[in-house]
């Protein structure tokens, strides 16, 4: 209830900003010169001259069944165009997340086993370095030197063939993985570390369980609840693409389309994009609180007890 | 803390790494097998998105130069002609011209038989059709339709007899009558239309050659409704391969293309080697392949590598390119030759005469004066563009008018202080902050600082508020600016495509952007529209409103291109056109 409550909230909201303080679409479609009665008449065709309520209720309407409506620039349906931007998007950030997340987990492992050594401080200052270079500057040392100089990547571009898109994405994948990894390890590792210290670890070697039984049966799972918070907070952004990285290597995907729709004033765009953003960030808390239950049976078994003694 | 064994924990951890570093080498190593660059293929860039490509609903000149590789209008551009000249191109001929007793003009059209439009499945089991006088009638009936909402329909309601009462109709929400006469727009046969104004307009010929007067089939429209901007079906050079949008258009030779390789051209035409393919069925490349290339620099890169065979230059690395008045050696190295490019395209620093201060015409003079804006094109832009003395650019300048020098083109830092003490503002006391809108970015934010920089010496303070496309329609057709950088691009090479921003009955208000009214001026562009293009009175009438825009500054001039494009030398017939209109048929490549 709570989920669709907030996704209503937002979707209300946002036409609400829209009305009060956005462009006249009509205005929009037809540009700075065009006469009066050929924005009048826009407006008529769109019913955007119609009431305030009027127009919430249609937007409500739309939304919750589904109908995203035309984009005001192209004139195409909103949900063809995001059938279109979906792919790449997704094809250059899953790949990348799931690298990035397993990559930084090793690293987040091997920074934990040699805490405060020398191979430590090393991963957590590479950690620091990523964290305060601008993303601008890995994009062009990325096209610059490994893909101009070194001719090992395209430089830029993007194929819609399943296969021959990878080479273009190969460059912004590595990339993505590279800046993302030092928040992330450094996260994980502080995660590592707090288990490592608890009581569990310490009965579960006592009992005489071998390392790698201790870490996958004990550590792993325990550590995976703050790690789960983490990576399911990040799946709406996923959704939305990477914004800098689809600009810059002309990658055509759903970052790209929301800069440019707000840029634009392309409202239903726009409204479409935030509502599954709403819908995705909502779907993934409802996904975690599952997989809480599923690592951790005592959170559910809780939860239980309390609706019993009430 | 006893520390876990680290190997044992981490095999799986350690493979699947390796294994994901692997691959993304793989992904990198398929890289090699690139497509080779070959003749019958040529790569090209573009920057702003293109949203359709509906001739009836132009957007702008980077989705112009698209369309015109799909469509036809009647009349074109020489391509090896200069001073430009009109040239038939669906028509057989350039159109007779009638003058009326009564004020009105007939422009009697005769089209080229056995005009072919794209093959495409809205035709049927034929595939394709002949072009006739009843697709004119019908894609300029388009324009005057409200549905539609193309730019033209406030000009063409004027122009054209009964435009008015098909607007009307056609805002009705039945679906548009095409059936309804429209007395401007007569069809006498097949191959014979004739259009009448109601009074002269002398850039009449130049409109019929926009884009947005391209000639289209009923059939394709009706099939392909509002998705229409996303199926073009013309007569042009190209049809339409595949559209990824944001990413690639591919565009394949129109096999039945009616156009052939001029045959007349100068003697520096035939030594340019620009007559080798005189007469040849066009277009002469069978693919052209455009990327969207929106950021400056992995587009330089690309060129560089020959990954697209045209680039304009990053002002970043313009010193570095041009050296004097010519390319590097470097860059003639590598086989890549320059074209000096003027453009139609000027941008200037608008007052909003609304603005009490800006009313009084001291003030803006001491902002002229102080200005010194050869300084700030060389500090910022390495002298990719020129200061600029009006804003009409040189390009359309009325010829043998004698120079346009700016009267108030700075630095004159004393003379500005002259001014601003006329004014009342002595010093520039009692006069506020002034915000400059301008485009959000950073060239516009050192452009405007640079500005601030070289009035604050007369007592001025102005400050940069960056606005986005939308914002900047807002603040334009609201009126609410103070002050406005922006930068206009022509669509024809004659003066009164500029000036018609100043005429105080252009816009639906009855006013222009910047409330700039002056009597003499707007009977001066009455007499433009009126006098035949080219005649001496037309000429010194231009110029007269040329010199008053500059005398009574409701703008400052800054800045015009100076610039080169750039092309691998493999390209072969190219003649600069300043980016009128696409030459792409007309190109070639021999590797």
């Amino acid at each position: 209830m709570r989920a669709v409550i907030t996704v209503l909230s937002v979707t209300i909201l946002l036409f609400m900003l829209f009305y009060v303080f956005g462009p006249d679409p009509a205005q929009i479609m037809a540009g700075p010169k065009a006469p009066a009665e050929v924005v009048e008449n826009l407006r008529e065709q769109f019913g955007l001259n119609r009431p305030l309520h009027i127009q919430l209720g249609t937007h409500l309407k739309d939304m919750l069944s589904f109908n995203l409506g035309k984009s005001l620039v192209s004139k195409e349906p909103v949900i063809d165009i995001f059938k279109q931007r979906a792919g790449p998007s997704l094809s250059l950030v899953l790949p990348a997340f799931v690298m990035s997340f397993l990559i930084s987990l090793f690293f987040a492992f091997l920074s934990a086993y040699f805490v405060n050594r020398i191979l430590d401080r090393t991963i957590l200052m590479m950690c620091v370095i990523t964290m305060s270079v601008s993303s601008l500057v890995f994009i062009i040392f990325g096209q610059f030197v490994l893909a101009y100089h070194f001719g090992w990547f395209e430089i830029s571009g993007y194929e819609d063939g399943f296969i021959e898109r990878w080479p273009y994405l190969a460059l912004p994948i590595l990339l993505y993985v590279v800046m993302s990894l030092g928040g992330d390890i450094r996260i994980y590792r502080s995660v590592i570390l707090e288990q490592i210290k608890q009581d569990y670890m310490l009965v579960a070697r006592s009992k005489g369980l071998t390392e790698w039984a201790v870490a996958t049966k004990h550590l792993l799972k325990n550590m995976m609840i703050p790690v789960v918070t983490l990576v399911v907070i990040q799946i709406p952004f996923l959704v939305l693409g990477s914004l800098l990285l689809e600009k810059f290597f002309g990658i055509p995907g759903l970052g790209d389309l929301m800069l440019n729709a707000i840029n634009s004033g392309d409202f239903p765009i726009v409204k479409a994009m935030v509502f599954f953003g709403a819908v995705f960030l909502e779907g993934g808390n409802i996904l975690s609180d599952i997989l809480y239950a599923y690592l951790d049976p005592r959170i559910q078994l809780s939860s239980l007890a309390k609706g019993q003694s009430a | 803390m006893r520390k876990f064994d680290m190997l044992s924990l981490m095999r799986k951890e350690i493979i699947i790494g390796l294994s994901l570093v692997l691959c993304l080498g793989g992904l990198a190593s398929c890289t090699k097998k690139k497509k080779k660059n070959v003749n019958s293929e040529l790569r090209m860039f573009y920057v702003s998105e293109v949203p359709h490509m509906d001739p009836a609903q132009m957007v702008s000149a980077g989705v112009a130069r698209k369309v015109e590789l799909l469509y036809d209008t009647l009349y074109e551009f020489h391509f090896l002609k200069r001073p430009f000249q009109v040239a038939p191109n669906l028509a057989a001929k350039l159109p007779k011209i009638i003058r009326h007793k009564n004020g009105k003009v007939t422009y009697i059209i005769t089209l080229k038989k056995g005009i072919l439009f794209h093959k495409n499945p809205c035709f049927g089991k034929k595939g394709t059709r002949e072009l006739t006088a009843q697709d004119v009638v019908y894609s300029y009936k388009r324009l005057i339709d409200a549905k539609v909402g193309s730019r033209m329909i406030s000009l063409l309601k004027e122009l054209w007899e009964g435009a008015d009462t098909f607007l009307l109709e056609s805002k009705k929400k039945t679906p548009t009558n095409y059936a309804l006469n429209v007395p401007a727009l007569e069809v006498k046969n097949k191959y014979t239309v004739h259009i009448t104004l109601k009074r002269p307009h002398s850039v009449f010929l130049y409109l019929l050659m926009q884009q947005d007067f391209s000639i289209l089939p009923r059939e394709a429209v009706e099939k392909y409704g509002e998705r229409f901007g996303s199926h073009p079906v013309g007569t042009g050079p190209y049809q339409l391969k595949k559209w990824v949008r944001k990413s690639k258009m591919i565009f394949e030779a129109n096999p039945t293309y009616h156009g052939r390789y001029p045959t007349k051209g100068t003697s520096k035409d035939q030594q340019a080697g620009l007559l080798k393919d005189a007469g040849k069925s066009l277009p002469l490349i069978k693919t052209v392949i455009m990327q969207h290339l929106q950021e400056p620099e992995p587009r330089w890169l690309k060129f560089l590598k020959a990954e697209v065979d045209f680039a304009d230059i990053p002002r970043e690395r313009y010193g570095d390119v041009i050296q004097g008045n010519d390319i590097s050696a470097d860059m003639k190295k590598k086989g890549i030759l320059g074209t000096k490019f003027q453009g139609l395209a000027s941008w200037n620093l608008y007052f909003n005469l609304r603005n009490p201060y800006f009313s009084n015409i001291h003030v803006r003079r001491a902002f002229a004066l102080a200005l010194d804006i050869p300084s700030v094109l060389n500090k910022l832009f390495k002298d990719k563009y020129q200061p600029s003395h009006s804003n009409v650019p040189p390009l359309s300048w009325p010829k043998g008018q004698g120079s346009f020098k700016h009267p108030f083109r700075g630095p004159n830092v004393k003379q500005a202080l002259d001014e601003l003490k006329k004014a009342g503002y002595p010093g520039g006391k009692g006069l506020p902050e002034f915000k400059v809108y301008a485009s959000a970015g950073a060239s516009y934010r050192q452009w405007v600082e640079s500005m601030a920089y070289y009035l604050k010496k007369v007592g001025i303070t102005v400050t940069y508020a960056p606005v986005n496309s939308i914002q900047w329609l807002k603040v334009m057709t609201k009126g609410q600016f103070e002050l406005l950088m922006s930068g206009g691009v022509g669509s024809y090479p004659d003066a009164e495509d500029f000036l018609s921003s100043y005429s105080s009955k252009n816009y639906p208000d009855g006013g222009n952007y910047y409330k700039f009214l002056n009597s003499d001026f707007d009977q001066w562009y009455k007499d433009i529209l009126r006098l035949p293009l080219g005649s001496e009175k037309r000429r010194v009438t231009v110029a007269k409103m040329i010199r008053l825009l500059q005398t009574e500054l409701p703008v400052i001039p800054l800045m015009v291109y100076n610039t080169f494009t750039l092309r691998y030398s493999y390209i072969k017939n190219y003649k600069s056109n300043d980016g009128l209109w696409s030459i792409i048929k007309y190109l070639k490549k021999e590797l």
